[in-house]
């Protein structure tokens, strides 16, 4: 199978929480390679979209992953079948370096018994070099630099733990990547990097859904999106179909219709891929 | 097109990707730099890789030449079970530290190791086979606290764990045509291995050496490898762990087994070191003491957890047996170690740079904001 045929569907999945829907019917497919962004207001039920993709809780209906479902199988089958996400609020783990945090994040793509640090050191020692070679090349497509491999996580800026928690999601190699809220916590500068790099990712045969507020960031960078509320689907469309649509503008922004408008800096462009 | 995403196209990519950023990074670095992020430039070689096997080597050679000949006498007798509690403690710390399991039942499975070891151990049994054989069934004792463990809450673990320290004692000492109840039992025959007759504290001291080095070295490795990684995410952030595809119980499960041998191994040298094994040899208080000495040893690696063995075994046995003002002492040693080094020993070098950080940026006249701030 290649990797470009990995697309994401999602049909009529729901969440509850002890009776409160917290999801409730949503459909939606990413085509392979190309980004989907996810809105909503607050409590509109996001990072449970993801959290239910990747078996975090439980959820009723299908997801399939690259057309095979995944729905039924644990988050440990889930994410070898080549998904990887990121946090809305990474942890700042002091107890973790940086190079910690991405070995981590191979963690499935690679296998290495332990013994094998014990007995063959020169194998461990390689394949460290690599991985570190591996996060190097990541980090500096956002650029960080290799410096930054020591740092403890709790020393770093918000943007920038945001920006290695992405890296780590992408040292497993995914080939869906799920984001969420990526952009908060970034400067302009970051922003404009993780644009670039996302760019380039989905270029790559990467399909990603993206969980955003950054509606200029979505507007530039999203092939498609859908709209929720309170945990239903509103709206689904291009980028300024979705931003021109009445009631979507309504559930999500309430009155404030003029700011998405004022905030569309480019026209749309077809994203390559 | 540039490719990070998969691991067979970021060969070539990097050039590629970074060239269309190039001011970018020139402007982002010197940000960084202000930041104070960029404190290591460029990266330093393989971290996280292991002190070379060759200085390890050297380490136990020295010590087994040399310390038999300075100490001798109970001193001797003391160093030999500071070693065994080195080794159950550094199997506890992987309960503890990448399991994420508070058990009090380590004890209990040296006496596992222990039992299995005086009771196999003969004629027809050697020593080595009898030896592997303790720190297997130290691993499948462990290891069924781990399946369990693995279901519940953690803080119900250090029940379960209790429970099973309780059933060994129970068994151990109403099994009497087995283990010899209360009265203990013997070691049938003399154990030698290597040339080293381990009858005599000092060749008992050079094979309990090794041993314990060969368990820092595993522990060590086992800490550097992707599973040890995977471990220690999984008690600091069990969604990170779960986001990398990590099989969370699986390895919970690995790494009681894998503390449950040095504990059984250990269980094994007491009954050589004693020649004779009873319940008392394994009771709550051993087991108190061992997570002492790895909370002590704060969460870092086996080395510390040596050092506070040593320490705490030293001071148990030459302060609890005096007086009553010994133990005092003991338990407020305790204390002052717990309040001034939180981390425990192996945060020890980091408390201190971050003092001297704060002296250092007081000295320059500079507020310290960034010093030893965490
Ligand atoms: N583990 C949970 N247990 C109970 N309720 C939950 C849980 N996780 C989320 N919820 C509830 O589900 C609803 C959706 O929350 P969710 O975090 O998915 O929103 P979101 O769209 O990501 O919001 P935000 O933009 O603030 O991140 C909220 O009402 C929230 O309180
Ligand atoms: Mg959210």
């Amino acid at each position: 199978m290649s990797a470009g045929e990995i697309g994401l569907e999602l049909r009529d999945v729901s969440v509850q929480f002890g009776g409160i829907h917290a999801v409730q019917g949503v459909d939606f497919s990413v085509a392979p390679s190309r980004v989907h962004g996810l809105v909503g207001p607050n409590g509109s039920g996001k990072t449970t979209i993801l959290n239910a993709i990747c078996g975090f809780v439980g959820s009723d209906g299908e997801i399939e992953v690259g057309g095979a479902r995944i729905d039924g199988m644990g988050s440990y089958g889930r994410m070898r079948r080549g998904l990887g996400r990121t946090f809305q609020n990474p942890r700042p783990a002091r107890e973790l370096t940086v190079r910690d945090l991405l070995r981590i994040g191979e963690h499935d793509r690679k296998a290495q018994p332990w013994w094998q640090v014990a007995l063959t050191p020169r194998a461990a020692d390689r394949a460290l070099r690599e991985s570190n070679e591996r996060a190097s090349r990541l980090l500096a497509m956002v650029d960080i630099g290799p410096g930054l491999l020591e740092q403890q996580l709790v020393n770093l800026p918000a943007g920038v733990l945001k920006m290695v928690d992405i890296a780590r999601a992408l040292m497993g190699a995914p080939r869906v990547l799920l984001l969420d809220e990526p952009t908060s916590g970034m400067n302009d500068v970051e922003i404009d990097l993780l644009h670039a790099a996302l760019r380039e990712l989905s270029g790559d045969s990467l399909t990603i859904l993206l969980v955003e507020h950054n509606l200029r960031f979505m507007f530039d960078i999203c092939d498609s999106m859908t709209v929720l509320a309170t945990g239903r689907v509103v709206g689904h469309g291009t980028p300024t179909e979705v931003f021109q649509r009445e009631e979507v503008i309504h559930a999500y922004m309430g009155s404030s219709t003029a700011s998405v408008h004022e905030s569309r800096p480019h026209p749309v462009e077809p994203s390559a891929g | 097109m540039p490719a990070t995403g998969s691991s067979q196209r970021s060969e070539e990519a990097a050039a590629p990707a970074a060239a269309p950023l190039a001011e970018e990074h020139a402007a982002r670095h010197a940000r960084a730099a202000r930041r104070g992020l960029a404190t290591i430039l460029g990266d330093r070689g393989v971290p996280g890789r292991q002190r070379p096997l060759l200085t390890r080597l050297i380490a136990v050679a020295l010590l087994v030449q040399v310390v038999p000949g300075l100490v001798s006498g109970p001193n001797l007798l003391t160093l030999n079970l500071a070693c065994v509690y080195a080794m159950a403690a550094i199997g506890l710390s992987i309960v503890f530290s990448l399991g994420g399991f508070v058990s009090v039942a380590q004890a209990a499975v040296m006496a596992v190791g222990g039992y299995i070891l005086i009771l196999l151990f003969g004629p027809t049994v050697g020593f080595p086979v009898a030896l592997l054989l303790a720190g297997l069934g130290g691993a499948l004792v462990s290891a069924l606290t781990g399946i369990v463990g693995a279901r519940v809450k953690s803080h119900y673990f250090i029940l379960i764990s209790l429970a099973l320290a309780e059933t060994i004692q129970l068994v151990i000492t109403n099994a009497t045509s087995v283990t010899g109840g209360a009265n203990g039992v013997g070691l049938k025959a003399p154990a030698s291995v290597l040339g080293l007759d381990l009858g005599l504290p000092t060749d008992y001291f050079r094979f309990i050496t090794i041993l314990t080095f060969v368990v820092i070295y595993l522990a060590d490795s086992l800490r550097a490898s992707r599973a040890g990684l995977a471990l220690r995410a999984q008690t600091v952030d069990g969604y990170l762990a779960l986001a990398a595809g990590v099989a969370i119980g699986r390895y919970r499960i690995m790494a009681t087994a894998i503390g449950g041998v040095f504990a059984g191994l250990a269980g094994g040298m007491v009954a050589i070191r004693d020649g004779y094994l009873g319940p008392q040899n394994f009771g709550l208080d051993t087991s108190i003491l061992l997570l002492l000495m790895v909370v002590i040893a704060g969460t870092g690696r086996a080395g510390s957890v040596v050092v506070s063995a040593l320490i705490l075994t030293f001071l148990s046995q030459g302060l609890l047996t005096l007086t009553s003002t010994g133990t005092l002492i003991y338990g407020m040693g305790l204390i002052v170690l717990i309040i001034f080094a939180p981390e425990g020993l192996g945060g020890l070098p980091r408390l201190a740079r971050g003092a001297l950080g704060r002296l250092g940026a007081r000295r320059a006249g500079t507020a310290s904001d960034d010093g030893g701030e965490r």
